[in-house]
């Protein structure tokens, strides 16, 4: 029994003794090893999130509108002109023209996450901010050529795929009847 | 002698002559005034005046009630022949008679349809875009109606007058404007005024396929080459302004001190949007090209 007592208590006594040092080297080296993991792991996922970015913007860049459609949507933003100029609202002509061509093409090339929660979710945030930057923004009703305003578009376009990309990624990405159409 | 009107279709007396002095049906208890019955139970003529709006008058808002007697206000105004109400005050009696039996002279000739018809067709009205006030003009001998015909003469007096007031009454309901002459002029006024701007707003029109070669090589002369080379620098150009615009030509053409292929490049990053933004924009200039014309304010 002393034995055991002594042979317990010097164990104990070594663990009392010995258990600064094992945190200090169990502390240290799990931690690097969590630090290198999470950066691994960020790093990873902007890889994916980049992946999945690049797909959509080449899959977006195949998308090349008929003349027939060209015409319609010319009588449809004649039609909005004129509706927002007889309503006293013409400033905001064109932010909603060029938001409504973004989401046409978010939509689009996104359809196939239309069954996630989280997909609905992320876009309603981006309508509601892209609705504040409307109505906020003193936009203006002077001549903009319209290469500017497809480059803005294409960057808003560009930043929406990558918060769609984010979310995606943390929300453990999409299933594989996703592509189901 | 005076015709007084009956006070909105109440009759003081029941004999077959009248205060108006016209001839009361005894069966139908209305009273004939010529061109139509007046109705004295419900206090209107019974059809519209067969003149229409020739003699309406924008100051008095009766006038275009088709169906009122002397313009509702028979103690001031008489009708004796259910033509166009005029002030039956003694100064205007003689006046008056003169003109509604001139308006019972073209009440008559009403009747003569295919000559009228002919005579309108001779006529021409002529619109002058450049008259801000939308004045109609009515030219009749151009359209070899003779002045000397009297369905000819009768014809230009109604037409005349018809068009003075149909568009006195347009611009009463409209506020102002005159919407037939807005719309189809203005159409051209709005590309007359924004055609440099709508050109450059098309340039995100141009089609990867189809034209795109003819494009190709006009752009390659436009800048100085000829044959295959200028082919080879189009086809680049339209590659870079409808596709394949992208960050690294963005960069590389603000390189070379380019801004027009730094926004080429960001406008073709996606085609498609390009499009959309061109039809957009487009759409906004000529709408702006219209409110630029005074016409079509």
């Amino acid at each position: 029994m002393s034995v055991k007592i002594g042979v317990s208590q010097r164990v104990h006594s070594s663990h009392s003794q010995q258990r600064p040092n094992d945190r200090s080297r169990a502390g240290s080296k799990p931690q690097k090893k969590t630090g290198e993991a999470v950066l691994r792991s960020v790093k990873q996922s902007v890889r994916r999130i980049s992946k999945v970015v690049k797909n959509d913007i080449k899959e977006a860049k195949k998308i090349w509108l008929p003349w027939p459609a060209i015409l319609c949507l010319f009588v449809l933003a004649f039609l909005l002109r004129g509706m927002l100029k007889d309503s006293g609202l013409l400033y905001l002509y064109r932010p909603i023209w060029n938001g409504a061509a973004v989401f046409g093409f978010l939509f689009l090339l996104k359809w196939r996450l239309r069954r996630h929660v989280w997909f609905w979710a992320t876009m309603a945030a981006v309508v509601a901010l892209h609705v504040l930057l409307i109505l906020f923004i003193p936009w203006t009703n002077n001549w903009v050529p319209a290469l500017v305003t497809a480059g803005v578009d294409s960057l808003d376009l560009c930043l929406v795929f990558w918060i769609l990309g984010i979310v995606e990624e943390f929300a453990g990405g999409p299933k594989d009847n996703d592509s189901e159409t | 002698m005076i015709h007084r009107g009956p006070l909105f279709g109440t009759f003081l007396s029941s004999a077959a002559a009248h205060s108006t002095g016209k001839e009361r049906d005894t069966e139908s208890g209305n009273d004939y005034f010529g061109a139509r019955y007046y109705g004295s139970s419900m206090g209107r003529m019974l059809s519209p005046d067969p003149s229409g709006l020739a003699y309406a008058d924008l100051t008095n808002p009766q006038s275009l009630n088709l169906y009122s007697y002397a313009y509702d206000n028979p103690l001031v105004n008489i009708d004796p022949t259910g033509l166009s109400a005029c002030d039956g005050s003694s100064d205007d009696e003689e006046s008056c008679n003169e003109e509604q039996s001139q308006t019972s002279e073209q009440f008559a000739m009403q009747e003569q349809g295919e000559q009228r018809q002919a005579a309108a067709d001779k006529i021409r009205l002529i619109h002058d875009p450049n008259d801000p006030d939308y004045s109609v003009t009515v030219n009749a001998n151009t359209g070899g109606c003779s002045m000397d015909d009297p369905i000819c003469q009768y014809e230009y007096q109604y037409y005349l007058n018809y068009y003075i007031r149909y568009r006195q009454v347009i611009l009463l309901q409209t506020g102002g404007h005159y919407p037939d002459y807005k719309g189809f002029f203005c159409l051209g006024y709005g590309l007359k005024n924004s055609w440099g701007s709508m050109a450059i707003d098309s340039i995100g029109l141009i089609p990867e396929g189809g034209g795109a070669g003819t494009i190709a090589r006009k752009i390659g002369n436009f800048n100085g080459y000829r044959g295959a080379v200028a082919d080879q620098f189009g086809k680049a150009a339209v590659k870079q302004i409808s596709g394949a615009g992208s960050t690294i030509g963005a960069t590389q053409s603000a390189g070379k001190g380019d801004p027009a292929g730094v926004g080429l490049a960001v406008a073709g990053f996606i085609p498609g949007l390009g499009q959309i933004a061109a039809v957009g924009e487009m759409a906004n200039d000529w709408n702006t090209g219209m409110g630029e014309s005074p016409e079509c304010q």
